[in-house]
């Protein structure tokens, strides 16, 4: 009988450190978050004034504005640019050309984000980088202070990583195509198909549900993440560039407003929950 | 083949994209490259110049500084690690292998741990490591990334035990293996190339972070991680010498670049598969 009590309690002990690992820094973290976000300042349950206030708070409202033209443009350069490549790289026959194209666009996906986001704040410094160029090709006129000019910020801000090719979403894109069947293409030398017909008629369908994948995980990422913009402008001139994830850092960091700041992750946290159902229904729909 | 291509139109226009990409993409680094080798005056004087003569103080002096950030890094990363693949390796195997009440309702919850945005957590987390007083430890940064790196880790090594043969195990049986037994001998060398992609995606996710450092770890220099300290550079905190911030930058980046580059295949592996899964 003892026996079998301990083969009953074995899988128990191999999980056990997941499950107290889980419960406490994601089940109780969030319960806490939800808790936190109907206090004030001294812990105070304040209902759900937090949440009234962040819809009437200019800031947040900008927030979300800026988040979606940041969005809408991270997800539309993760499809279009290494779509673009691995559409232009797969024509190259040759396989040491194209072999080290390939290694030369994945090399500085190594590199850590922070650094390469650094690199392109200092190209984007008033007194060089970008602004030598532009001098040198004699387009003074062109000349900002890119990150810190209302009008340019998040501009400049979107086109960080500019053109977007070297990463995962690249690697998305070219093992789709090399995975497409070998068939499909002989069918369509025999019927004089023109490199044009072939990404209209063959890769462009084949390659959708990659597609998805990446729509979804740019979708995501860039909705998570506030790195990128608290290590360039830190939301600003002003609060131009400011996007709700760097604003619910800087309330709970900053001004020590844990509650409001848990306010506004929950509102975050029910979006990016929301778009990623949807997405995942549009996913689910195609196949 | 003796076959000539006929030079057309779109084959030049689709050839010169390829090329301003790949220039495009590689010019920041060439630039950084070439700041590191750089006094700070010729920066800004001469952007696009060429070093000349060619500055290598930049690299001694950031050595200096950053090496033992850098050291930190690995420190955590590694013993980071090291828990990870225990934790993914038994919790993996249990889902993966074995029968038992509420299984499918764990495995769910932790299923569903990937739906929480890692934003939403940050200030929570603050509270528990400062409830647990590791705050400006290394425990402030091992034991939540532990916490949060396993997940991707369970779902890709239950997928994989589910679908080893079961045979082996049975013959393993007969021959009078207990479950720890079969854990041990037959699983474990087996599950090498699916931990080496849940340790290396990890390892990548973790040396990469810099907004839980600079949240559990404010004091002093001594226990800043690499990219923390290039994180407090953009903040305007530290050296204004962009030469040896950028010699900086590259000895940073070393680490990481020879972990990835040696194992490509599995980091590109998991990322494919988190990102189906994800």
């Amino acid at each position: 009988m003892k026996k079998t009590f301990c083969a009953k309690m074995i899988p128990y002990l191999f999980i056990a450190p997941t499950v107290i690992l889980l419960a406490v820094f994601s089940y109780y973290a969030i319960g806490n978050a939800v808790f936190t976000s109907f206090t004030d300042k001294s812990s105070n349950f304040i209902g759900i004034r937090n949440y009234v206030d962040a819809f009437h708070d200019e800031m947040f409202l900008t927030s979300f504005k800026n988040q979606v033209v940041i969005t809408v443009a991270a997800v539309f350069f993760s499809v279009f640019f290494p779509l673009l490549a691995s559409e232009l790289l797969f024509f190259i026959k040759h396989k040491k050309i194209s072999g080290f194209i390939r290694t030369a666009f994945v090399i500085p996906m190594l590199v850590p984000s922070i650094v390469v986001i650094l690199i392109w704040k200092y190209l984007y410094n008033p007194n060089f980088g970008f602004n030598t160029i532009l001098q040198k090709i004699g387009a003074n006129g062109w000349i900002h202070n890119w990150l810190n000019d209302e009008k340019t910020a998040l501009f400049a801000i979107v086109l960080i990583g500019f053109p977007f090719v070297s990463g995962m979403y690249f690697l998305i894109f070219h093992s789709g195509l090399n995975m497409i069947g070998e068939e499909l293409y002989e069918a369509a030398i025999v019927d004089g198909a023109t490199n044009w017909n072939v990404v209209k008629d063959i890769h462009l369908p084949n390659v959708k549900p990659y597609t998805k994948i990446v729509v979804t995980l740019s979708l995501i990422n860039s909705l998570s993440g506030f790195g990128l913009v608290a290590a360039t402008t830190n939301g600003g001139p002003g609060f131009a560039t400011m996007i709700p994830a760097l604003q619910m850092y800087k309330v709970a960091f900053g001004d020590g407003n844990f509650g409001y700041a848990s306010a506004l992750g929950v509102v975050l946290f029910l979006v990016i929950i929301l778009l990623t159902m949807v997405s995942r229904k549009l996913l689910k729909d195609g196949e | 083949m003796g076959v000539k291509r006929k030079i057309t139109p779109g084959y030049v226009v689709s050839r010169l994209v390829v090329i301003l990409l790949l220039i495009t993409t590689a010019f920041p680094f060439l630039m950084l490259i070439n700041m590191s080798l750089k006094p700070n005056v010729m920066i800004t004087n001469d952007f696009l110049g060429l070093p000349n003569p060619v500055y290598w103080m930049n690299f001694s002096k950031a050595l200096k500084f950053i090496f033992k950030p850098v050291l930190n890094s690995i420190y955590v990363c590694g013993i980071s690690l090291f828990f990870i693949i225990i934790i993914v390796a038994l919790s993996g195997y249990a889902f993966g292998r074995m029968e038992f009440k509420g299984r499918k309702v764990l495995y769910s919850l932790i299923l569903a741990v990937m739906m929480i945005p890692y934003t939403l957590l940050i200030i929570p987390n603050f509270h528990i490591v400062k409830g647990l007083h590791i705050v400006d430890t290394f425990w402030a940064l091992i034991i939540p990334y532990v916490a949060g790196q396993q997940v991707m880790g369970i779902i890709l090594a239950e997928s994989f035990f589910r679908e080893l043969p079961g045979d082996i195990f049975e013959a393993a049986r007969i021959d009078g293996a207990g479950e720890f037994g079969m854990f041990a001998r037959i699983a474990m060398p087996l599950s090498k190339p699916i931990l080496i992609t849940v340790g290396i995606t990890s390892v990548v996710a973790m040396y990469n972070d810099y907004i839980w450092p600079t949240i559990a770890i404010t004091g002093g220099d001594n226990v800043k991680t690499f990219c923390q300290i290039v994180f407090n550079n953009a903040a305007g905190k530290g050296t204004n010498d962009m030469g040896l911030i950028a010699a900086a930058f590259i000895i940073g980046t070393i680490p990481l670049l020879i972990a990835t580059a040696s194992c490509l295949k599995y980091y590109v592996q998991g990322m494919m598969v988190g990102a189906v899964k994800g």
